[in-house]
Order: C-alpha cells, then sequence, then structure tokens
C-alpha cells in the first residue's frame, strides 16, 4: 500500500485510488439506495427524502416540530447541571490571557520563567501540569502546589497541594492557603520561584 | 470355504487434532517514527481511516487528520484526528460537519505549545460552534449540527474533546474502552433511572431517546466532554474515533478482533463487514484508527 494525504486530511491508499476516495464527500463510495419510508422503525426517523423535508435520525432533543419553516431556534434540553464546562474570561482567539508569572531564581534552570493563567494552576514535575517543573526530582509528579488567580478579587494565593512534600512561602511553611505579594519567594522541593503578578491593583483585564 | 480375510475397517472416527502449525493472518502497514520526548526517544505511530455511505442518499459525515506524512511536523506538533457526523436535511448536515472538520485542524496550526491542551481543545470546540451558529442561524435554518469529536496526540499524550453521539474508545491490552459521554437523551434518561426519578424502560423506549442534548450548530453548547489532564499513552494503544453507524451496527468482539490488526487493514475490514450485513436505514459510518507504540 501507498498511504497518501489529500488536502481535506483524509489518508487513503494511492496504489488502490489515483485520488482520494473520500473527497467526492464519500458519496461515491457505497451504492446510493433511495431511502425508504418507514417512520415506525425505531431505529431512524428518517421520512423518504422525495417527500417531507427530511426529518433526521440524530434531532436536536426539541424536534417536535417536523416542518422546517416551523422552527422556532432549538432550545437546549433543560436540565440541572447546564453548561458542564465553561471558559471563564476567553479572548477573542479563545486564550486565557496571563495573569502573573512565577520565575525560578533559585534551582537548575534558573531563570525560566512560568505564566499564570486564571483559576487553578498546578506545580508539578509531570507536564499534565499547568507549571511543570521537570528539572527537579524532589518534587512529586502531581499534587504539588497550587497557585491560583481569583478574577472577582483580582488576587494570587497559594496552597499545597496532596503530595507529600511541604512547600514554603518566604521560607514559611504554607499549611493553608496563603495571599501571595510581588516578590514573594515559594519553595517547592529544591526549587525557588519568585512571583510577580500583572493582574494587580494598576491593571486588570 | 470362504476365506474371508476381512479387514475390519477402523470405524473410529479419527479424533480431531489441533494442526502443529496455525499462522493468523496478520495485516501490516509501515509505521512512522516520531520523536516524543526531549531526549529523542521515538515511537512509531500507524493511521488509518475509512467511510461508507451506507444506506444514506447522501453522505453527512467528515473526517480528516493534520499532517501524518511528515514524521517531522509530527514530532513537531503532534497529531490532530477530528470527526463530525452532520445531521439535518438538504445537506446542511455535510455542510457543517465539513466545516467543523476543516476549521479544527486549521486551528491545530495555530496550537500554542506553552499553554495547557485541553483548554485550548475546549475552546477550537466552541469557536467552531459560534462561527456556524452565525452562518446557519443567521439563514433561519435550524435543526442543523453535527457532532464532534477530536483527538490530539502529542508527545507521550493523548487529548480529547467530544460534542454529540460520536464516540472515542481506547484499545488497550485487549480491553477496550468508550472515552467520552454520549450526549443523546438516552443517557439522560438512564441517569434519571439511576436516581430513581425514572425507569429503565421508560428510557429503552423513549421515542426521542436518539436525539442528541449538545451538539455544534446548538446556539448555547450545553455540553463539551473533554479530558483535563491528558492520557498517557501506552506501548500498542489503539485510540479510535468513529460515529454511530460504526458502533451500532458491529458487535464488540467483532471490532476488537479486527483491531488487533494494523489501522487502515482493520478498519478497512470494519466498514466491509458492515456493508455485507446489509443492515436497513444503516447509517453513514466512518471510522479513524491511531495506533501508537
Amino acid at each position: 500500500m501507498e498511504m497518501k494525504q489529500c488536502t481535506s486530511g483524509h489518508f487513503y491508499d494511492q496504489s488502490k485510488n489515483p485520488q482520494c476516495p473520500y473527497c467526492s464527500g464519500g458519496s461515491d463510495i457505497g451504492v446510493t439506495r433511495p431511502l425508504g419510508n418507514e417512520s415506525g422503525m425505531y431505529k431512524t426517523a428518517q421520512v423518504s427524502y422525495a417527500e417531507a423535508p427530511a426529518f433526521p435520525k440524530t434531532a436536536p432533543i426539541n424536534s417536535a416540530m417536523l416542518y422546517r419553516d416551523n422552527i422556532p431556534p432549538t432550545m437546549p434540553l433543560n436540565s440541572p447541571e447546564t453548561n458542564k464546562t465553561v471558559a471563564l474570561q476567553v479572548n477573542e482567539q479563545g486564550i486565557d490571557p496571563v495573569r502573573g508569572w512565577l520565575v525560578c531564581v533559585n534551582g537548575k534552570k534558573k531563570g525560566r520563567d512560568f505564566r499564570i493563567h486564571s483559576e487553578k494552576n498546578f506545580i508539578g514535575r509531570s507536564n499534565s501540569n499547568d507549571i511543570c517543573i521537570d528539572f527537579d526530582e524532589t518534587i512529586s509528579r502531581e499534587g504539588g502546589a497550587i497557585v491560583t488567580y481569583d478574577v472577582r478579587s483580582n488576587k494570587f494565593w497559594i496552597q499545597s497541594g496532596d503530595g507529600k512534600s511541604n512547600i514554603y512561602l518566604n521560607n514559611n511553611i504554607v499549611l493553608v492557603p496563603l495571599e501571595l505579594n510581588n516578590n514573594d519567594v515559594l519553595t517547592v522541593g529544591q526549587t525557588e520561584l519568585m512571583f510577580m503578578s500583572f493582574c494587580n491593583s494598576s491593571f486588570k483585564w | 470355504m470362504f476365506n474371508l480375510f476381512h479387514k475390519k475397517k477402523d470405524t473410529t472416527k479419527k479424533k480431531s487434532k489441533i494442526s502443529k502449525t496455525t499462522q493468523i493472518p496478520k495485516i501490516s502497514q509501515p509505521g512512522i517514527d516520531v520523536v516524543i520526548d526531549d531526549l529523542g526517544t521515538k515511537a512509531t505511530f500507524k493511521f488509518g481511516n475509512a467511510q461508507h455511505i451506507g444506506s444514506r442518499k447522501t453522505q453527512e459525515d467528515s473526517f480528516g487528520y493534520s499532517n501524518i506524512i511528515s514524521s517531522n511536523e509530527i514530532s513537531k506538533k503532534g497529531v490532530l484526528a477530528v470527526l463530525a457526523d452532520g445531521m439535518g436535511g438538504l445537506s446542511h448536515g455535510k455542510q457543517i460537519s465539513e466545516y467543523a472538520v476543516s476549521a479544527a485542524i486549521r486551528m491545530f496550526e495555530s496550537f500554542d505549545y506553552t499553554l495547557q491542551f485541553p483548554q485550548q481543545l475546549e475552546n477550537m470546540v466552541m469557536k467552531i460552534n459560534n462561527q456556524i451558529s452565525e452562518n446557519f442561524w443567521a439563514n433561519g435554518q435550524s435543526n442543523a449540527g453535527s457532532t464532534l469529536v477530536a483527538a490530539f496526540f502529542y508527545k507521550t499524550k493523548f487529548y480529547w474533546v467530544s460534542v454529540g453521539d460520536s464516540r472515542i474508545y481506547i484499545l488497550r491490552n485487549g480491553g477496550l474502552y468508550q472515552v467520552n459521554e454520549d450526549h443523546d437523551y438516552l443517557n439522560e434518561l438512564l441517569v434519571k433511572y439511576m436516581n430513581g426519578d425514572s425507569s429503565l424502560d421508560i428510557a429503552k423506549n423513549h421515542m426521542q431517546k436518539d436525539s442528541l442534548t449538545s451538539y455544534i450548530g446548538n446556539e448555547r453548547l450545553p455540553y463539551i466532554d473533554n479530558n483535563k489532564r491528558g492520557l498517557s499513552l501506552q506501548k500498542n494503544d489503539t485510540i479510535i474515533l468513529c460515529s454511530d453507524g460504526i458502533y451500532n451496527s458491529i458487535s464488540s468482539s467483532e471490532f476488537i478482533l479486527q483491531l488487533l490488526n494494523d489501522p487502515q487493514p482493520a478498519v478497512e475490514k470494519i466498514v466491509k463487514s458492515i456493508v455485507k450485513k446489509k443492515i436497513q436505514q444503516q447509517d453513514n459510518l466512518t471510522i479513524m484508527v491511531i495506533n501508537y507504540n
């Protein structure tokens, strides 16, 4: 087989097809048969295309309306937990803007900076963390520490995570969430990070 | 005097024996080697995709991969696999699903590799939804929409996002696991049943059980399913994206059996076997498979 990729992103075998077989809309693949008229079947509620406007099998929940012209905008299903995941404070390009920084002032990668975004920023060694300190072996992979930015109060807080190790703020142990101020130094494992805010009393998004 | 030398016929049936060597034909394809960490460690990716119209009049499913031919591109930017199942008559379903797939691949090109991926994938879905809602709602069309499932592979991790009832599965160590949640009414009814507010009968027989509760094209986009921290890939993990035309028409055991082969041969066989069954009203079927080793 000689696999190639077409401009639409389809993967096809050039030794079998001189051109992408999926780009014709996939209608050439398979026999096009006219639809049956079984509205009684529960598998689909599809009406023959020749007659009434099509009523697709997967239809939005409130489609009691069968006729295209009378369809009001589809209302979402009323359920107690709407909006499972909503992004807060997202700008036009869908990026959560920078709120502050943690800069490594002591440690293997001295000088390296990390961005702080809104809400919780997880610190740890694994790269699933927002702030990934992959150069310090004494830091746990997950559950290291959490820096959180609260949009409402425009403030930053540090709290300890679920891991074993302790973290220190200006050499004092962090046992309860503490507020972060400019030039505070966090010690996580063997790395020291200095905090600088971008969003503060003089600026807010 | 007869000399009857009847050779006693050996009437006992020959016991069937397991043959000494049996070869299960495994169809394979070449893979592509990709660098997966800062030390230069490599992994091999294999990709497959296949599609069929089923017994419908038009193909409303769309799908696509970002660049999967250049090892350099994959090592640098990762891979995005997108699949969308369009719905709505008069080809709007196709337009929407096609737009969603190409928009997703376009947005993948501007991913920021220093920011969190789950958030970027979620934003991508919301942005696509806004763009579609503007274009389609503005013309007074409604009821048109599409599901959307996208899987993003970068270094050793796998991130995904999903809206609607298309599915993402992971095949790991012979076990098949569905990774996303179906956004259809049946799911809600089942939750109600488990909370004691409804009955299993109502759930199974509700007229609108297959209707979607969240999909692209819906102004509000009630649910977006995604993983928050990325799933670490293990050797020989296989990720599958497919529309309901596939999962409603094949048994899990057959599915898994075919997926033991390499992706491209596997998807072709799966599609072939479903088409052969000639199921009435067979929906559009699309499947994408990614193997990591």
